[in-house]
């Protein structure tokens, strides 16, 4: 009785003690210090219809050698090798105008290709690959590019789509008379058997899941060239970007039909799903290069397809570029060889290379481009908000309980000086704070919808003395109540191999160690903490954030909880979804409202009203944003100056590399490696 | 000699299967597997959503066995080895793991035997040097560079050969084996000499690190033998000093240095391995590494078990050699 008093009497002490902590003692919230650009080129921003679009022009043109092959009876004339209706991509509004034909790009990647099924999920290596030979029925990479009143995917395969009055209809018109790199016919015959036989198909681990459109969503051939979908919800307009790269761009069907099991009895899962390794060429693309040689771990080389659908406005088929390859090596090496001028593309995404990079690219003789583009990285820390998930003792609850109240996260979040952290990362103007939620230099942003609690330690322990901590014998705080009475405060952090996130680690485990708080490193290898993701065992995890922040329309599921398994940070189970937090709901309702607003304007303004719950609440922890760098070998022209590294897709996406292009004198500066060769001919 | 080496062939046999085992249970140790992997690139090369990334797993898992009892994966494998040559697959090549070995363990050992033989040649003659020149010029040379090969790191002699080359000269043979202009070339001297270009620090670095011990042990037995009275008598005939040296000391000086190539090969296998994954050279060094950073579970453990039956094999020539020149190591064996 005498503790259960003594403890009641602590409670109420500590209790008139809080109390007193008036909303004056803290500091913030403040505007949000928005960064300055690093990049320092400005964008040529090109109007939706100009940049793609489908159309016929008077003549067409090819390079002098493919015209050779076709005098000699291996080609059919380009006009017939077309579609009578090709796409026609914009050099008007170009840095360097329209390209010649000739030469070839160095890449190097880290990946490894599995094969050309890529319709079945498996990989090309990465890195430019894919986005080389898939083509999808729309586009998103050069998206950064449209001026603002029409930013919205671009037709590749599908050249022009319409809802239907009620919004449960989307009916797709795709290219008509369009061939496969070998010359079969593309029709609706191929998006059927992408959608039918392999993301529909359970057995295939295909890049996306039908789900991924929609619960009850179908899709229905209407001829050779329509197809059309149709939607339990009227106008989800966002689905559309679920349909570019990677996720459906359809395999060639006539090649991977008699492979699937379906069609050929002697076939299995198995035996699909490892169908055209990557020895099993030429491959057959309906991009602008087709894999035509290949060495395990060391080369994989691409030539021009002569069925290319795509030209400039000139009349020129596309590419420019009559070779690609690809050397097989590792990520880091890619940035190394590209600054060392023995290869000519890369993205420049590890902070640990910034310096280095950028005093080689300040010497006379520097062989490279340096394009900085916008802030599209960022870290963060997430706490584990489920009370229902991975919960697997009281300590579990009352860790839990803590890391839902606001006070605490934003105890952390002040605690954290994340002006030095940006420092401690990179020197100089690169690294910029993060509260968390949107990336900051997106085209929807306004830096008003950020509630930014600034750096003010003091701040913090009052917040954690609020919450009923006060400092043990040791100088770090004891919980004063609950379960854990008596205990110190602390919890695990998981985090990656790369080197930024360790040092973020270090540097946040520092800071919460001046507020009292210990935190126990929990790094993990390879993608070990995806696994431990999963299990919801953890309490606290550092998580770069990329795509779905900077591009939200592109991953919306992620970003609140709108089904039991998101977001990562706040995962229900199969049978109990999430305890949600009042604000939760909140961001529910804007991004249905977003998923379904086709108005472009509207969409933005709904992004940054979610982006000031968001931050306003501290849903997680944002520590610092980066931007990442383009690097490209001077001999390139039409690299489009500010193309960013990832927003809707990759850089190699980004940049329209098959209207990338090289003059005829600098094209014998690195030689291509298989000249003359044309899939399919010779 | 027949009881020793049925004895020792059972006991590589035994140490085998014990090392795949430990190394199966290492590599499933760590949280992540394939599954992870591939749904982590699905969410950022994709765009899944991490709910279906999930969902993604949940497939891979039970379409590839990962959610099987780590025993039945085992002995599946194990079953494979033995019935049927097959080392399982790999889920990130989409191909036999015996086929990717194959494709750099040829190039490995050819670098590792590179290392060794230059390793071993310039260990012994600077262990001459060494012994020769003692506590003079030649010494104190021979010494320092045997004394720096042991102690510097080589992943660090790899990392600092790595800047230098790619950052302050530009060097433009790095990463790989060969220039794209050759990788389809047939063989010619000007490929052999570009392949030597690509290798060299490689082997630099390995055989700077292996030439130590050679050096030290050279030098120590050349000191002990030249100071053997049969030595005395050698030059008291009036022999040159070269002859004396070359002719009767070296000889003597060289057994147990030949007894240390059973293990000192392994070691060079390593140390091509740790340097090849610093410089990205792709042998199966990044191979191994990357393989454990993927979850690509069957290609780590084909490679550890290799490596084990390297090792195990070099030891057992080692022993069989001892057996053969020494009837007390013969003798011990059999009982």
């Amino acid at each position: 009785m005498r503790k259960y008093f003594f403890t009641a009497a602590t409670a109420a002490l500590l209790t008139g003690f809080a109390a007193s902590v008036s909303a004056d003692d803290l500091k913030g919230p403040i505007p949000y210090p928005m960064p300055k650009q690093v990049a320092t080129t400005k964008p040529i921003l090109v109007p939706y219809d100009l940049l793609f679009h489908y159309g016929t022009l008077p003549k067409y043109f090819e390079p002098a050698w493919v015209s050779e092959l076709v005098k000699a009876g291996k080609l059919p004339p380009v006009e017939q090798r077309l579609p009578p209706v090709p796409l026609i991509v914009d050099t008007s509004m170009t840095a360097d105008g329209v390209g010649q034909y000739g030469g070839t790009l160095r890449h190097v990647i880290g990946g490894r290709p599995q094969g050309w099924n890529w319709i079945a999920g498996q990989n090309q290596g990465y890195g430019g690959t894919e986005h080389s030979t898939m083509m999808c029925l729309v586009r998103t990479g050069p998206m950064w590019m449209l001026t603002p009143e029409k930013v919205e995917p671009l037709p590749q395969l599908a050249k022009s789509w319409e809802w239907s009055k009620d919004g449960h209809d989307l009916t797709m018109h795709l290219i008509e008379g369009a061939k496969w790199s070998d010359g079969a016919p593309f029709n609706a015959d191929d998006v059927m058997f992408a959608w039918d036989d392999n993301i529909a198909d359970p057995n295939v681990p295909a890049w996306t899941k039908a789900g991924a459109f929609g619960d009850g969503t179908s899709l229905q051939k209407i001829d050779d060239n329509t197809i059309k979908w149709t939607f339990k919800d009227a106008f989800p307009v966002t689905t559309i970007y679920q349909m570019a790269l990677n996720n459906f761009c359809p395999g060639p069907a006539h090649i991977l039909k008699p492979l699937h099991p379906k069609y050929n009895k002697n076939a299995t899962y198995d035996s699909y799903l490892k169908a055209l390794p990557p020895d099993h060429l030429p491959a057959v693309t309906m991009g602008p290069w087709v894999p035509v040689a290949y060495k395990p771990d060391q080369i994989i080389v691409m030539r021009r397809n002569p069925y290319f659908f795509e030209v400039d406005d000139h009349g020129n088929q596309l590419p420019y570029l009559d070779e690609i390859s690809f050397k097989l090596s590792t990520w880091e090496d890619r940035t190394i060889e590209t600054v060392a001028g023995t290869a000519d593309y890369t993205n420049m995404e590890d902070p640990n290379l910034y310096l280095e990079s950028l005093k080689k690219a300040a010497e006379p003789g520097f062989p490279n481009n340096l394009y900085w583009s916008v802030r599209s990285l960022s870290w963060r820390v997430d706490f584990n908000l489920s009370t229902v998930c991975g919960v697997q003792s009281d300590a579990d609850k009352a860790k839990r309980d803590l890391f839902r109240k606001f006070d605490f996260r934003r105890a952390i979040s002040q605690g954290v000086d994340r002006d030095s952290m940006s420092q401690s990362l990179v020197r100089g103007p690169f690294v910029a704070p993060f509260a968390g939620g949107l990336h900051v230099e997106t085209d929807f942003f306004k830096p008003e919808s950020v509630v930014y609690y600034p750096y003010d330690p003091a701040t913090s322990k009052a917040l954690l003395k609020q919450l009923g901590f006060q400092p043990g014998s040791d100088g770090n705080l004891v919980w004063g109540s609950g379960t854990l009475k008596g205990q110190p405060l602390e919890f695990t952090m998981t985090y990656g191999s790369h080197p930024a996130y360790a040092l973020l680690a270090d540097s946040f485990i520092s800071m919460m160690h001046e507020l009292g708080i210990k935190i126990v490193p929990q790094p993990t290898q390879g993608d070990g903490e995806q696994d431990i993701q999963e299990t919801c065992k953890w309490d606290a995890m550092l998580w770069r954030g990329d795509r779905p922040y900077t591009v939200p329309l592109a991953q919306l599921q992620d970003l609140a909880p709108l089904s039991p398994k998101a977001p990562q940070w706040h995962q229900g189970t199969a049978d109990k979804p999430q305890e949600l937090l009042p604000f939760e709901s909140t961001l529910i309702d804007i991004l249905n409202k977003v998923r379904t607003e086709p108005d472009g304007a509207k969409r933005a303004a709904l992004l940054n009203q979610y982006n000031h719950v968001f931050t306003q609440n501290i849903y997680t922890v944002g520590l610092v944003t980066v931007p990442a760098a383009l690097i490209t070998n001077k001999r390139f022209k039409d690299v489009p100056a500010g193309a960013p590294v990832l927003a809707w897709q990759w850089s190699e996406d980004n940049t329209i590399r098959e209207r990338m292009w090289i003059k005829p004198e600098d094209q014998a500066q690195v030689p291509e490696l298989l000249p003359g060769e044309m899939p399919g001919v010779n | 000699m027949l009881r020793f080496l049925v004895r020792r062939i059972v006991s590589a046999l035994g140490l085998v299967f014990v090392v795949s085992m430990v190394s199966f249970l290492l590599i499933k140790a760590p949280p992540g597997d394939y599954a992870d992997y591939a749904a982590t690139l699905a969410q950022s090369q994709g765009g899944l959503s991490y709910e279906q990334s999930l969902v993604l797993k949940q497939e891979i898992r039970e379409r590839l066995g990962l959610n099987k009892p780590l025993v039945e994966q085992y002995v599946h494998w194990v079953e494979g080895m033995v019935l049927h040559g097959d080392f399982g697959p790999s889920y990130v090549f989409n191909k036999p793991v015996g086929e990717l070995i194959n494709d750099r363990f040829w190039r490995t050992l050819g670098i590792a035997s590179t290392c060794h033989v230059l390793a071993t040649l310039i260990g012994v003659g600077l262990g001459i040097i060494g012994a020769v020149y003692q506590h003079r010029w030649g010494d104190r040379i021979a010494s320092t560079i045997a004394f720096l090969g042991m102690t510097i790191p080589r992943f660090f002699m790899a990392l600092v050969i790595l800047y230098w080359l790619a950052f302050v000269v530009g060097y433009q043979y790095i990463g790989a084996i060969y220039s794209r202009e050759y990788i389809f070339a047939p063989f010619s001297f000007a490929k052999l000499w570009d392949l030597f270009k690509h290798v060299w620090p490689i082997i630099f670095v390995a055989a700077f690190g292996g030439l130590a011990y050679n050096m030290r042990v050279m030098r120590g037995n050349l000191l002990d033998v030249l100071r053997q009275p049969y030595i005395e008598a050698a030059r008291a005939k009036g022999l040159p000093g070269s002859t004396v040296v070359l002719k009767h000391a070296v000889p003597n000086a060289l057994h147990p240095l030949i007894m240390y190539q059973g293990i000192a090969m392994p070691y060079m296998l390593s140390g091509e391995l740790e340097v090849a994954i610093v410089l990205g050279v792709p042998t199966v060094g990044p191979l191994m590494l990357d393989s454990l950073y993927r979850g690509d579970i069957w290609v780590t453990a084909t490679i550890f078990l290799w490596l084990s039956v390297i090792l195990v094999v070099a030891n057992f020539f080692a022993d069989v050699a001892l057996g053969l020149i020494d009837p007390r190591v013969r003798e011990a064996g059999s009982v």
